[in-house]
């Protein structure tokens, strides 16, 4: 520590500060993440110097015959890929050991291996709830989905990324979230949505966490829905195209919410809630007035 | 600062503990510096969870390199520079997304910040933290470790891999410029605060 008398010291500030407490759980929370980390590994590293000299030793010999196969293959399909089938909801769990749940006709891709030097990234298409893990001590803290419309990046959180139609979805159910649109960014906190459209993106706040994702419980949650739209889930969840006989019908708003495992059964729910008609053609469901 | 000193000392003390692999003492070394280092993350990263995450990584990392890293002079400042370096990384990280305009890390001081006992606080407090916030951004540093983290010169010449004489210089500089944009401010209310 300096001698406060020498003379180069320029000396004490004008002002003086107040430091900002840290809230003690702060610490506890950090130490319990920290602890888990560094006990986990702990075993984890000797075993796997121990399994890294046992396979350079077996593997080098085979690696030239080998390389040929693996170029090709990491050519071929580096990118691994899941896809749900119309109704059909699926757990994905990636290598970080996060999960992802899809929700029906969403494809999602993910490279074989990460690059540990790099953030994690994986490409959506359709809707799915992640739920990520914190990589704390690795390079690859970040985790990032990639969609046609906006680049979502976290570090460890629970949130909802949904494309329906033209617009792109983000809802946060824990943890932070920075959303990047083409042209704008936004820090979103839990509850928060951002819609994002062409040409305009808007952030809506406080919204229930409770409901976020709840599709995975095959729920529905309306308010004040418009026929257009449950038209549009109708279509890309289930592959349906929804026909309106009664124009009145276009003017109906719903609002509740509905329990469905598939089709018949939500178009039963919608039926009865709407007081109407709901008949199924080969791949259509014919909305009219009750006769 | 007494205090410092006992708790470098302790510090010292905990982490050649921590070499022999004991994580209690590594959880003594986390509960004495974690508020401090969380501060100075958030000051130059601006988001809790970013800072909260960053101060993690550094522990975490800091463990399993802790036999290349052996016997420490300064755990304090040793710590403070992993920090800063991993602070930095992730700026860049998030700015390589766009998710932040590009430069330099850049600390920003808040009125609250600013102790002040006299009437119109809250004004004068917002004109000091302006005029700290409009200093350059290593001089801001300094200022940041210097005086509110109250580390020592020597502390902040390693965190900020700068030499001795030239945190001294920022230091003067930072001070100067403070004490003359604050030359409107009373000489009463100086007077008041120079010791």
């Amino acid at each position: 520590m300096e001698d406060p008398s020498v003379p180069q010291d320029p000396g004490s500030s004008p002002i003086r500060f107040r430091r900002k407490a840290v809230p003690e759980e702060k610490t506890k929370e950090s130490w319990q993440q920290i602890e888990t980390a560094i006990s986990r590994k702990k075993s984890g590293m000797v075993r796997r110097i121990v399994i890294r000299a046992l396979a350079a030793a077996v593997l080098l010999p085979l690696l030239g015959y080998a390389a040929y196969n693996i170029y090709c293959s990491i050519v071929s399909d580096s990118m691994k890929s899941y896809h749900t089938a119309y109704g059909e909801i699926k757990q994905v769990v990636l290598p970080d050991s996060s999960i992802v749940y899809l929700n029906a006709n969403s494809t999602l891709r993910i490279p074989v291996e990460w690059n540990p030097a790099e953030s994690r990234s994986v490409w959506l298409d359709g809707e799915a709830y992640f739920e990520i893990t914190k990589k704390p001590g690795a390079g690859n803290a970040q985790f990032i989905v990639h969609t046609a419309e906006i680049d979502v990046a976290v570090l460890g959180t629970k949130f909802n990324v949904n494309m329906l139609g033209a617009r792109t979805t983000v809802s946060l159910k824990e943890g932070k979230v920075q959303l990047t649109a083409s042209d704008k960014v936004f820090m979103m906190k839990p509850g928060d949505e951002v819609q994002v459209e062409k040409h305009q993106s808007k952030l809506r706040e406080a919204v229930n966490t409770e409901l976020i994702a709840d599709w995975r419980n095959h729920r529905y949650h309306f308010e004040n829905t418009s026929i257009a739209e449950i038209s549009s889930i109708i279509l890309t969840k289930f592959g349906y195209e929804v026909v309106i006989l009664n124009d009145e019908i276009n003017h109906k708003k719903i609002s509740g919410d509905l329990y469905a495992e598939d089709i018949t059964q939500l178009s039963r729910a919608l039926s009865i809630t709407m007081n109407i008609q709901i008949e199924t053609k080969d791949d259509q469901l014919v909305f009219k007035n009750k006769e | 600062m007494p205090d410092a000193y006992e708790q470098g000392e302790d510090l010292t003390r905990s982490w050649q503990l921590v070499l022999q692999g004991d994580a209690r003492a590594y959880a003594g070394i986390h509960g004495q510096l974690h508020p401090v280092l969380y501060r100075y993350a958030l000051a130059m990263l601006g988001n809790e969870d970013v800072a909260q995450d960053a101060v993690q990584e550094v522990f975490i990392r800091i463990w399993y390199k802790k036999e290349t890293i052996g016997l420490l002079q300064n755990v304090r400042a040793f710590f403070f520079t992993a920090l800063r370096r991993q602070a930095l990384n992730q700026l860049r990280g998030l700015r390589s997304l766009q998710i932040l305009p590009p430069g330099e890390p850049d600390i920003e001081f808040s009125p609250e910040d600013i102790l002040i006992e006299q009437e119109h606080a809250a004004e004068r407090q917002s004109r000091i933290s302006q005029y700290l916030n409009q200093l350059p951004r290593r001089q801001k540093e300094v200022i940041y470790l210097r005086f509110y983290e109250e580390l020592s010169y020597t502390e902040i010449a390693e965190i900020m891999k700068v030499n001795y004489q030239s945190v001294i210089n920022l230091a003067h500089k930072a001070l100067t410029q403070l004490r003359g944009m604050m030359g409107h401010i009373p000489l009463w209310w100086l007077l008041l605060h120079l010791f």
